[in-house]
This record gives C-alpha cells, sequence and structure tokens, in this order.
C-alpha cells in the first residue's frame, strides 16, 4: 500500500515538473545555441564536424563523465558475476556447437575491414560524423567477430581492465593541460587565436584515447558474458 | 512525397516493437532487435544525425544481439546430477522406475529444447554444487520413503514446469529450496 501511494505521489511530481518546465517554450526552443555555434564553432575548436567541437571542447567536462560511466559499468558486471577476475581468460562459448564454415570465412573477409573503418571514424572524427565513442564500439565488434574465427583465443581481462584505467586517467590529464596553457580547467589546451590546423592535435588526441578506452571496455563486458554461466 | 519513406519508417518501427513484445521465439526476437536499431539508424540519418546513427548501428544492431545470442545459448543446458547408489537397491521394479523417470526427465528436456547433461560420481553439498557448478537438478533415493527424491532452485521457472508435470506420478518428489546469500 505505502509502495503504490509512493509510486503515484512520485508520478505526480514528475508530471508537475514536465508542466512548470514546459511552459516557457521560448526559452527552451530558440535559435540562439545553433547561430552561436554555426558562427564561432569552427573558428573556436577548430573541429568541422560541430558535434565534435562540442563534446570535446565547449562541453568537455560532460564528456568526462560519460567516460566515466562506461567504466563503472565495466566494474559493475565484472562485480556482479561471481568469478574471480583471473578466471574469465575466455575460451569461446561455442565450443560445443560448431560454427558454421560460412560464418567463419566472412568474418575473415570482414574482419579488416572492420578494423579499418573504426580506426578512420575514430582518426577522422573532427571532420566526418563518427567520433571516439562510434569508432570503439565498431572496433569492439570487429575484435567480437575474432571470437568466430579463431575459438581458442583467450584475452586477459585483467589487463584490459588495468590500460582502460590508465587511458581515462590519461584522458583526464589531457583535458587538464589546459590549466597551464590557458587558465581554465577541461578545454583545448591550445591557444584560442593559435592557428586551426594545430588545434586539430589535442581533438585527435581526444578521440584516439576515448576510442581505445570504450573499445576496450566493451570488449571486457563481452568477455565477462562469454564466461559467465559455466 | 519527401515525407513518405519517413512516416513508412515510422509505422514499421512501431510494428517491430509489437511483433517483439509479441513473439515467442528467443532467436526470432533477437532478429527483430537487431532489425529495429537498422531502422532507427535509417531514421537519425534522415533527420541529419549521422553522428547518432553509427553508433546506434554499432550498439544497437551488432554488440546487443550479440550479447543476447550467448546469453540465451548459454541457457540451453539442462544439467542433471544422478545420486542414486544402485549397489543398495536390489529391488528390480525400483530399477524400472529409475528407467521411467528418466524417461519423463528427457520429454521435459525435449519439450523445453533444452540439451540433458547427466554427470555422477560428484561429491559435496547440494547447496554448493548448485551454485559452483551450476547444476539444475540433484536426483537421490529416499530408502525409508520409497520415493525418488529431485532437488533444485527455487527460483528456477524450469522447477515450476516439473512440478506440474510430474505431481502425477507417486513415486516422485520434488524438494526446491532457496538460493544462499542472495543479494537482494
Amino acid at each position: 500500500m505505502i509502495k503504490k501511494i509512493s509510486l503515484i505521489l512520485l508520478l505526480l511530481f514528475i508530471l508537475f515538473v514536465f508542466i512548470t518546465s514546459m511552459s516557457s517554450f521560448s526559452d527552451i526552443y530558440n535559435n540562439a545555441g545553433k547561430i552561436f555555434f554555426s558562427q564561432n564553432g569552427y573558428t573556436d575548436t577548430g573541429s568541422v564536424n560541430l558535434v565534435t567541437g562540442i563534446y570535446l571542447d565547449y562541453r568537455l567536462f560532460d564528456s568526462l563523465f560519460e567516460a566515466a560511466i562506461l567504466l563503472i559499468a565495466v566494474s559493475g558486471v565484472m562485480l556482479i558475476s561471481e568469478h574471480t577476475i583471473d578466471e574469465k581468460n575466455a575460451t569461446f562459448m561455442i565450443d560445443k556447437q560448431k560454427t558454421p564454415e560460412l560464418f567463419v570465412t566472412f568474418s575473415r573477409i570482414l574482419y579488416p575491414i572492420m578494423l579499418l573503418f573504426g580506426i578512420y571514424v575514430i582518426v577522422n572524427g573532427h571532420l566526418s560524423p563518427g567520433g571516439g565513442f562510434q569508432g570503439g564500439a565498431i572496433v569492439a565488434t570487429a575484435i567480437l567477430i575474432l571470437y568466430y574465427i579463431d575459438i581458442r583465443k583467450t584475452v586477459d581481462v585483467h589487463r584490459v581492465l588495468t590500460i582502460e584505467k590508465f587511458l581515462f586517467l590519461g584522458l583526464v590529464v589531457i583535458s587538464s593541460l589546459s590549466f597551464f596553457t590557458r587558465g581554465e580547467l577541461f578545454t583545448n589546451f591550445i591557444p584560442l587565436d593559435a592557428n586551426i590546423e594545430y588545434k586539430a592535435i589535442f581533438l585527435t588526441s581526444m578521440n584516439i584515447l576515448i576510442g581505445a578506452k570504450v573499445a576496450l571496455g566493451l570488449v571486457a563486458i563481452f568477455t565477462a558474458f562469454l564466461k559467465e554461466g559455466r | 512525397m519527401n515525407d513518405l519513406i519517413p512516416t513508412l519508417l515510422q509505422i514499421l518501427l512501431i510494428i517491430i516493437a509489437l511483433a517483439i513484445v509479441f513473439h515467442k521465439e528467443n532467436f526470432t526476437i533477437i532478429i527483430y532487435i537487431s532489425s529495429f536499431g537498422l531502422v532507427a539508424a535509417t531514421l537519425y540519418v534522415l533527420n541529419q544525425a549521422p553522428d547518432v546513427a553509427i553508433a546506434e548501428v554499432a550498439i544497437g544492431s551488432a554488440i546487443i544481439p550479440l550479447i543476447y545470442v550467448i546469453s540465451i545459448s548459454r541457457q540451453r543446458e539442462f544439467i542433471v546430477l544422478d545420486r542414486v547408489d544402485h549397489d543398495l537397491i536390489n529391488d528390480e521394479l525400483i530399477d524400472e522406475k529409475n528407467v521411467e523417470l528418466y524417461q519423463i526427465l528427457n520429454k521435459f528436456v525435449d519439450h523445453n529444447d533444452l540439451k540433458m547433461n547427466v554427470c555422477a560420481n560428484i561429491k559435496g553439498s547440494d547447496e554448493d554444487l548448485t551454485t559452483d557448478l551450476n547444476v539444475d537438478l540433484i536426483v537421490s533415493f529416499d530408502h525409508e520413503k520409497q520415493k525418488f527424491i529431485l532437488k533444485g532452485k527455487q527460483s528456477s521457472i524450469l522447477m515450476d514446469h516439473l512440478i506440474k508435470e510430474t505431481f502425477t506420478y507417486d513415486y516422485i518428489e520434488i524438494v526446491t529450496f532457496k538460493e544462499g546469500e542472495s543479494i537482494d
């Protein structure tokens, strides 16, 4: 009974917040942000892809916590799956049922192409659609296909997790470098009036770090699922 | 005319979502989930959000179906631990009933699309075996009651089905126990 009442109260509260926030549409939906980013975005951040410009320069503080969410998710999966971490050096799941020959052959053809496309999406994150997270997910998918090709493939989850933690540390350090050059935290460390080509150094290095971190995190989650239930 | 393709795709999205909810076959649902991801990604591209579309294709239609496939193929085994001591049983009638018990179990396993995996001669307490080795069912024989006793986890849905199918047989008794210290 108490649960039901508290649920109804919570729903009413959400409805109240929704109605009050929807009362002033012109504050929420206006062109101010769009005009600002399309006028200053390219010269401020040096990124042709404005989405990358926003999440790696204007809103870098938010992106750091987004990267931290994946780290926490991986840690949670490892905590909930009851085995010790060392035990999870995966031998592949389909050890009893045979993988079809056609599937293996197509995986062999697709694997290098997918890896190349993932790396392209990561490195070109500031020039074309994509970026660290998307490219990292594609690279992770390519690595997962590798499991189907070679059944005896093993991954040292312990090492993967350690590398992921150090990559996150590197992410925080590189994004804090701007404190010494620009005098403020969490933005591009190359000065604001510098050439646009130099600003791409920061964007590319951040994209590569985020991509590697996401790929390793997804591979770790996948390996945990493989070993689960044995 | 320009709005025709997005409208059709949105209707298709609703149809796929309903199909995911109402379908019964697990692997078909996984195919539906990944096609849902593809249609959603196409809509994102049509609405000028290519970054989101790449993420949707990679996560929604590649990684999540792979994880589901693994999780489901993991649940396809039904592990039975046989602890009946055949040296102590001299009655032929009970041996016949043992054979009959395995026929019932085979039928049950086939009905649920599982593979039966029988093992014997493993020592250890019942609770430890179900948590460590992931044993689904433990078969033993009680001499006082003259009954076969089947033990399994209380939380498993398969045990509920097994109770429903076997309560008419008077020589089978099913005991369920709670799993040890769970998180919640």
